[in-house]
């Protein structure tokens, strides 16, 4: 068979066919397109939740009061000490008037109160922000025991239900992602597998008459071939629109609160192109696999 | 009537029957691993070891010339579907190139497994298949195909692609050859005109009768102009006029060269055509 007229085949074949079997071809592609864009906005919605429980994780932190009266040099070196303790990622030294800009900022409508006070009462503090791999109840505990034995450290400070909160919704939310991501991912495989394998299946007395009168196996998969990568193409371009469309449409309704969460982690290039190459992988290795049990005839 | 070439471009006359019946016997005689043959020379009906050799010797030359004079060879086929009794037992028989057999028997014969086997539709249980020098349990999937592409198949239930319209179905089979859009065409057009189907050329199969559909078949298996035509009861969806034109047109192909068997279990055109015949009853030969 001559190079070019096979191709001319193969191009020709597939349009007839994606004529032909019109109905099957867009059932495939509005299957594709909206598995994947209901696969990716669950990636997208569990990605921004892991963003924003990531951010939460960073504020936690340990606060070090330091006694009246330490030198200022001795808050240097403890500093320095604090800082070489593991688990610490951060030390940030407050000290007494930044405290009380702090608390004013925060006290923005009851200024009467702080303007009764005569002498800066608040002392002189460290922020230790913790490290990732420490934001754990027992790990900050083991923190705490190590800084509490250290000279001029006064009080100590570090919210310890919050840490145990947020390490049990940190918990919760890594197992629900993987336990729905898991479903999802399985109903994607078996939506998208059994319509393409309804496709060919519908074509199965086409198949083997072409195999029967003596096509090679290749002649026969090409044209499927691409019109696997046709209806890929298409659901991808499709799951891309629907997932652009939705994160626009939520953003102009969702509380200014929520935007962050079905922000677009990606550019919107990017999500396609993994959309398209996603949706191409569904419909020719659905359409190849599928293809194989009608080429034993 | 136009032309129709047979694919080795020959147009050998049917074989005498004193030589096909020699052509029959002889893989008997000489299907023998050669390293065997010496030890199993005690039926030759011959004198002293040099004769012996000799003739042997001989035979191995004349083996291979033999061997092309058979276009399909059967030997101790079995085929049995699980759960169910044999469909064939015992089958053994073989078909000289050029030569014309009809494969008869009652429903159930075992005619129709019969000819899947030899077009390797379906595998046998046990037993050899040659057809056309190659043996099918030793070819693959790609030889079924190449070997399909020198027989043409003209199935009981037509086997028609009821999107395609009447040209394109006896297209597709030059198509999968590689055969060039021009010479499709032209091809195409002579065969329907063959079959007296070129006015229905732009015609779905649905829309066409019965005869006109095993028309198509009969085209779509000709086209390619075959070295082997293999027919499971062409005639059985026709009036006896038809039936009699089909069968003459089967005639002229294999006048041609086409090695042709054809299934059928109608007594009078087997009569009438007077040709070989292999009779099949409850999957065995019985005549």
């Amino acid at each position: 068979m001559g190079r070019s007229y096979s191709l001319l085949y193969i191009l020709l074949e597939s349009v007839r066919n994606i004529r032909d079997n019109g109905l099957t071809t867009i059932v495939t592609i509005v299957t594709i397109g909206f598995s994947l864009a209901i696969f990716t906005l669950f990636l997208l919605v569990s990605i921004n939740i892991s963003t924003v429980i990531q951010k939460w994780g960073e504020q936690i932190q340990v606060v070090v009061y330091l006694k009246d009266g330490i030198p200022r040099n001795e808050v240097g070196r403890l500093r320095k000490i604090i800082s070489n303790v593991d688990g610490v990622d951060k030390v940030d030294y407050i000290s007494k008037e930044s405290a009380l800009n702090i608390l004013k900022r925060e006290l923005k409508g009851y200024k009467g109160v702080l303007d009764a006070m005569v002498d800066n009462p608040l002392p002189l503090s460290f922020e230790v922000k913790i490290n990732e791999s420490y934001r754990s109840t027992d790990k900050i505990r083991y923190i705490v025991s190590k800084l509490e034995k250290l000279e001029w450290v006064d009080d100590m400070q570090y919210g310890r239900e919050w840490v145990e909160r947020f390490a049990g919704l940190l918990k919760f939310v890594e197992l629900f992602t993987l336990v729905v991501g898991v479903f999802l991912t399985v109903a994607v495989v078996f939506i998208v597998s059994n319509t393409v394998k309804l496709a060919v299946y519908a074509r199965k007395s086409e198949i083997e008459i072409t195999r029967l009168i003596g096509a090679s196996n290749l002649y026969i998969k090409s044209p499927f071939f691409v019109e696997g990568v046709f209806e890929g193409l298409v659901g991808g371009f499709m799951a891309a629109g629907l997932i652009l469309l939705g994160v626009k449409i939520m953003s102009m309704n969702v509380p200014a609160m929520f935007l962050h969460l079905v922000a677009m982690p990606v550019r919107p290039l990017v999500l396609l192109c993994g959309l398209v190459v996603a949706g191409i992988s569904f419909g020719v290795v659905g359409s190849m696999v599928s293809l194989g049990r009608f080429l034993k005839v | 009537m136009i032309n129709v070439e047979t694919s080795s471009g020959g147009h050998s006359t049917p074989l005498q029957p004193s030589l096909r019946k020699w052509i029959s016997i002889a893989p008997f005689v000489l299907d023998r691993k050669c390293s065997a043959w010496d030890n199993e020379a005690k039926w030759l009906p011959l004198s002293g070891e040099i004769c012996k050799k000799s003739f042997l010797k001989f035979a191995r030359y004349l083996y291979p010339t033999v061997i092309c004079l058979l276009m399909i060879q059967l030997y101790h086929v079995y085929k049995s579907y699980e759960g169910s009794s044999a469909a064939l037992s015992d089958i053994t028989f073989t078909i000289a190139k050029g030569e014309f057999v009809f494969l008869t028997g009652p429903s159930g014969a075992g005619k129709t497994t019969l000819l899947k086997i030899v077009f390797g539709i379906e595998r046998p249980t046990e037993g050899q298949i040659i057809v056309d020098g190659r043996n099918q349990s030793r070819i693959n999937n790609r030889g079924v195909s190449l070997l399909r592409r020198k027989v043409g198949f003209v199935f009981q239930d037509f086997k028609l692609l009821p999107k395609k319209t009447v040209y394109e179905n006896v297209a597709l089979a030059l198509e999968v050859i590689g055969v060039s859009p021009g010479e499709v065409r032209s091809k195409v057009q002579r065969i329907l005109s063959y079959v007296g189907l070129r006015h229905r050329a732009n015609f779905k199969p649905l829309s066409l009768s019965g005869g006109e559909q095993q028309r198509v078949a009969i085209a779509r298996a000709l086209v390619k102009q075959p070295a082997i035509l293999l027919a499971d009861e062409p005639t059985g969806n026709l009036d006896p006029e038809l039936a009699n034109s089909i069968v003459e047109l089967f005639r002229d192909v294999n006048a041609m060269g086409t090695t042709v068997l054809m299934a059928t279990h109608d007594k009078t055109l087997i009569e009438r055509f007077g040709r070989r015949r292999i009779a099949l009853d409850r999957g065995r030969i019985i005549g």
